[in-house]
């Protein structure tokens, strides 16, 4: 049975399904809808790498740029899962190493705190 | 001894890529894969001071676990996809967010118990401080495994693989 | 024969969990909802797709396909690893970044289906421990 029509058919799905994820990308309310919808559209475009090298005949080469597709996606969205996350994290107070003029007393320190209380503090008091 | 681990994982791991068996790419891979135990012989079998016996029972245990995580992904998939393909999903969605404690000790059951969370119907685990999970829930009957009394069902699981104790 | 079979089975489930997740990311109403969605659909739809091409593969047995379908199997292996790391790790950064929630309570004047912004203590009277 040749099966290349039915592949063919798969990797138009898949790519229409894409288009489909392009809109959370685009209308995402967040930055990180965004991220989400990236990360989704990766995951597919590995699938998709895979199903292009069978019709092709050659799954054998097409094999190693699926698996390092795979592992660049999964970097990418840690790294800005990462990102994000210490962007939105209060900044938090600077090392005593790196400054220069080291005049802080222990009550201008106490301070120095995050305005907002880091999510852990609040978190152990309900 | 991890360094010698290391060696043989990333050998095996190069050999697989390459595919080829001749003296030449063997050769580079010795060199490679000596040279990345050298550098990383503390990432992979970090704190794991074991018996290779124990280790073997660990592993065959962990096939054993995958194989009911299998099973509980299916549903999973099953449960979500009605959830979406269903007319009205605003209905059905309940979301909330639990907090349990857990009684896993090393960092790596704690993290086979973070994956399996989220693998498993209609949670998704959100932070770990320390031992306590933060576990968001998409339906309310999704979380009632987690959130009874004592461990869940999936906690003993992970408990049974990794802890002797429990075993 | 019967491969063929099983592999169109494979790929058409893959499908339908691929467009659950999709109609899931574009209809659920807030973020951590939308996070199931992609977390778990992604994960056995490609895992089924790539078994589909294993069996694909091994209609014709060689010591290459076998190399082939091994690197296939290490695929599969890795994304059941990294895709609920990277969910893990999205959803913990939209924690961090108090992206609102959508909730059913009729709690804090609130109607039901409100988005509010999140006070990082989501429901406390369900915390336990």
């Amino acid at each position: 049975m040749n099966l290349e029509p039915f592949f063919i058919a798969m990797a138009v799905g898949i790519l229409f399904l894409m288009l489909c994820n392009i809109y959370r990308v685009v209308a995402g309310p967040t930055v990180i809808d965004r991220m989400l919808g990236m990360n989704v559209i990766g995951t597919k475009t590995t699938v998709l790498i895979v199903l292009v090298g069978v019709i092709d005949g050659r799954v054998e080469m097409f094999i190693d740029i699926t698996l390092a597709y795979a592992l660049l996606n999964f970097i990418t969205t840690i790294a800005a899962a990462r990102f994000y996350q210490r962007l939105a994290q209060p900044a938090p107070p600077e090392p005593r190493e790196s400054l220069a003029v080291p005049s802080a007393g222990p009550d201008l320190e106490e301070g120095d705190a995050p305005a907002v209380a880091s999510p852990s503090v609040r978190k152990e008091t309900p | 001894m991890p360094a010698i681990f290391t060696f043989f994982v990333m050998l095996l791991f190069w050999t697989a890529l390459s595919g080829k068996l001749d003296g030449f790419h063997l050769g580079m891979g010795i060199v490679s894969s000596s040279l990345v135990a050298w550098l990383s012989h503390d990432l992979l079998f970090e704190g794991h001071t074991k018996k290779p016996g124990a280790t073997l029972v660990e592993i065959a245990c962990f096939l054993r676990y995958l194989v009911w995580l299998f099973g509980q992904i299916v549903l999973a998939n099953f449960h979500i996809a009605g959830l979406a393909l269903s007319l009205h999903p605003k209905k059905k969605l309940d979301p909330h967010i639990i907090k349990f404690r857990t009684s896993l000790k090393t960092d790596f059951a704690r993290f086979v118990l973070a994956n399996s969370i989220t693998l498993t119907p209609g949670t998704v685990s959100v932070r770990i401080e320390d031992d306590i999970f933060y576990v968001h829930a998409v339906t309310r009957r999704s979380s009632a495994d987690l959130a009874g009394p004592g461990p869940g069902e999936m906690e003993r699981w992970v408990a049974w693989v990794f802890e002797d104790g429990s075993r | 024969m019967i491969l063929d079979i099983l592999v169109i089975i494979a790929m058409l489930s893959g499908l339908l969990f691929f467009v659950a997740t999709t109609v899931g990311i574009i209809r659920f109403p807030d973020f951590y909802s939308r996070v199931h969605a992609a977390g778990k659909g992604d994960t056995l739809a490609t895992t089924l797709f790539l078994g589909g091409t294993i069996l694909y593969l091994l209609r014709d047995f060689s010591g290459e396909t076998l190399l082939t379908a091994a690197k296939l199997l290490l695929i599969v292996f890795y994304i059941f690893i990294a895709s609920p790391t990277a969910t893990h790790a999205i959803i913990d950064a939209g924690y961090e970044f108090r992206v609102p929630y959508w909730t059913r309570s009729k709690k804090d004047n609130g109607t039901e289906g409100d988005e509010k912004k999140m006070d990082n203590g989501f429901y406390p009277e369900d915390l336990k421990g």
